[in-house]
């Protein structure tokens, strides 16, 4: 009897274990490559520490020194400013695009436009920004060439964002708009059909019908563009500067690197978290939003 | 006589040991060795090549690979702070400016390469020398390229435009004649547009005897008058209409060199590598002048430098590599032909090698032993990096009219304070 009982238990524990081991894999490079490096950084954001050598507890310190610094807010201004000055086109363009190419009209060529439309998303972002760099030049630059003038982009602080915010909306365009053709997609033609026999015109339809429907996409759109656009790092240093943009138009992440740059990683740590914090809470904000209206 | 055979047997005895540790270098199996850069691989690679040439031993020992660390001298410090850290293996021969120099040197990470200097010494120039030699007497770095500030010019469009560098002295002198030449010519004779580089005010800073800190490591600069006049100055460049509106580092910049639209500029000695690269087609029309009196003196961040880490895998053989290739007079001579660069070398004050080029008229040479003559660095701190990138935004703040020069001074006193604290701490 027990041993009858014995193989039974044993292929009973073997069959609760398999899944666990079917996740080791995962479990294990999620802890090796995210949550120690997680807890470290914030351990380090409490420390002072070049990198190497010993490290210094300074307690909150560094979160202390950086939310009194006024070069942080100007940063996260210019963020902010980054982010609403290229979103609003980018949603607007790309879904416009995007409702056009569904279109009866357009559909067959649909071929042609997507992957035209889709194209500076291929294209490496610090080639398109050095491109860039060339295009908005006071002299050799193609926008002063054709409009024969030398309007200073890179070196003006009120026109320095222009650049950056004109390679954001070209580059990012490509990108929502496939989000939201797929999301289109979803939409069931005996709905769009219903509108069109109950006498609604292509614009009723646009407003009645597609946008309250695309709803859900457009909350995923917009948190996902918010939490890219706090990262932005690359548009705005590669085109505004050598190497860091100046403070009257540098991004927010460029606390963190000018802080890695100059060895205090304990302060670039405390950055990274204030980053965090701040994308967390335009997230909860953005979703709060759409489900209010829902 | 036994004492007299004693201390030849103990000659001899250490002779031998010093020969077996020189063999030693060069003996045993061919190892790889990083070269770490920034940039581009391209020049050094090519000067490996001539070094492998001249030093058959070299080659014969190892294979050195040229790799980019970083896109500049605060990104290759940046690199060497994560390997470090991490406790990877370090590059061999790391190429950064002086800038970096006192943070690595302070914190005891550098090896001592006196004992590979040494047969190169008596030849260096003192003030280079000086440089190279740390707080204990050792030595830890090696120059790359010593940077003094010179002035290069168009010859042809200075002499076209009635304008003679030695007769510019003063910081007005120097406007006047960047009006002038930009009349008869329509040239610019330097670009002040913003934003302004850090080494801008650096190279203002580094000939007078001025630290963003007291001798005990805290910030205190917002009332010294040299900033203050050397912040001043720079504006007062850039509003006067007589230098062009470009920034450095644009694709503008380069384009007006290439365009001949700028026909002079006040820099330090690494210009000339651009030079000839951006216009190669102006060779026998530039010539070589000392800055105007009133700005003399400093350099541009001291020196391009060679760091070799302790822990460097290979760290004795990277030294005594290190001390040829920057001190060996005949293997100069082949350095200077790929990249135009001369040595800080007494004995190069008067070799004819240098004296000659076809990019250049002979005022090269002469002009750049007299600016190294007045080769001075700003005494960096171990915090500069951080330094450079606040006072560097607040220049641009004060010369674009942004902030007045008290309100830009205070701000980025105070944000010193704010986000470094002690710069020794």
């Amino acid at each position: 009897m027990t041993q009858t009982l014995k193989p039974r238990k044993r292929n009973r524990s073997q069959r609760q274990i398999a899944p666990y081991l079917f996740i080791l894999p995962f479990l294990l490079s999620f802890l090796a490559f995210f949550l120690i490096p997680v807890v470290y950084s914030v351990v380090i954001s409490l420390m002072k520490y070049k990198g190497y050598g010993t490290m210094r507890y300074v307690g909150f310190d560094n979160y202390r020194r950086l939310l009194t610094y006024g070069a942080m807010w100007n940063s996260l201004l210019n963020t902010l400013q980054y982010f609403v000055f290229a979103m609003i086109p980018v949603m607007i363009v790309s879904f416009l695009l995007a409702v056009m190419v569904r279109s009866r009209v357009m559909s067959r060529y649909q071929k042609i436009y997507k992957p035209l439309i889709f194209l500076p998303q291929v294209c490496a972002v610090v080639a398109s920004a050095l491109v860039f760099k060339v295009i908005f030049g006071t002299n050799v630059g193609a926008i002063n060439q054709v409009l024969g003038t030398s309007i200073n982009f890179l070196g003006d602080t009120k026109l320095m964002k222009l650049p950056v915010i004109t390679m954001l909306i070209w580059r990012n365009t490509g990108w929502y708009f496939i989000i939201f053709l797929s999301g289109l997609t979803t939409i069931s033609e005996d709905l769009t059909e219903a509108a069109k026999i109950d006498g609604a015109n292509s614009v009723q339809t646009l407003f009645r019908i597609t946008i309250p429907v695309m709803k859900p996409i457009f909350k995923l759109t917009f948190i996902t563009y918010a939490i890219g656009a706090f990262k932005l790092y690359t548009e705005p240093n590669l085109i505004l500067s050598k190497d860091e943009a100046p403070l009257a138009v540098a991004p927010f992440v460029n606390m963190i690197t000018t802080n890695i740059n100059g060895g205090n990683l304990g302060m670039a740590c405390a950055a990274g978290w204030i980053l965090v914090v701040l994308i967390m809470f335009l997230t909860i904000m953005q979703m709060g939003m759409f489900k209010e209206e829902q | 006589m036994k004492k007299l055979l004693a201390l030849v047997l103990t000659l001899g005895l250490l002779a031998t040991c010093f020969g077996a540790f020189a063999e030693d270098l060069y003996a045993g199996e061919k190892v790889t060795m990083e070269m770490a850069v920034w940039n581009s691989v391209e020049t050094y690679e090519q000067i490996n090549a001539a070094l492998i040439q001249q030093f058959p031993e070299i080659g014969e020992k190892a294979n050195i690979e040229v790799v980019i660390e970083g896109d500049g001298d605060v990104g290759i410090a940046q690199k060497m702070r994560l390997l470090l850290g991490a406790g990877e293996e370090l590059p061999d021969m790391v190429r950064v400016n002086y800038a970096q120099f006192a943070e690595f040197e302070s914190a005891g990470l550098l090896y001592d390469m006196s004992a590979a200097v040494e047969p190169y010494k008596d030849d260096i120039i003192p003030a280079v020398l000086d440089m190279m030699t740390g707080e204990d007497g050792g030595i830890y770095c090696m120059p790359q390229e010593a940077k003094p500030k010179v002035w290069y010019y168009r010859t042809d469009i200075f002499e076209q435009a009635g304008v003679d560098p030695k007769e510019v002295k003063t910081v007005d002198d120097f406007i006047a004649a960047g009006k002038k030449v930009h009349e008869a010519t329509g040239t610019w004779i330097e670009n002040y547009g913003t934003p302004l580089n850090a080494y801008d005010l650096m190279m203002i800073l580094s000939g007078k005897d001025f630290s963003f800190t007291d001798e005990n490591g805290d910030f205190k600069f917002a009332d010294n008058e040299i900033i203050r006049e050397a912040f001043e100055r720079l504006k007062k460049f850039h509003d006067s209409g007589a230098f062009s509106p470009i920034d450095e580092w644009s694709a503008d910049w380069q384009a007006a060199f290439t365009e001949g639209t700028i026909s002079s500029q006040l820099i330090a000695s690494w210009m000339k590598m651009h030079l000839l690269t951006w216009a190669p087609d102006q060779a026998g029309k530039w010539g070589c002048a000392m800055w105007p009196e009133e700005m003399q003196g400093g350099s541009d961040a001291g020196m391009g430098i060679w760091i070799v880490f302790k822990d460097a895998p290979h760290a004795a053989l990277a030294a005594d590599i290190l001390a040829k290739y920057s001190f060996d007079p005949e293997f100069r001579h082949a350095v200077y032909s790929i990249n135009a660069v001369i040595p800080p070398l007494e004995s190069a004050k008067t070799d004819d090698f240098y004296a000659s080029s076809d990019y250049f008229d002979a005022s090269l040479r002469d002009v750049y032993f007299e600016a190294l003559e007045q080769l001075r660095a700003y005494p960096y701190e171990p915090t500069f990096s951080a330094e450079q990138t606040i006072i560097r935004d607040y220049l641009n703040e004060y010369v674009n009219g942004n902030l007045s020069l008290d309100e830009a001074l205070q701000k980025a006193q105070d944000d010193m304070i704010n986000q470094i604290g002690n710069a020794f701490d």
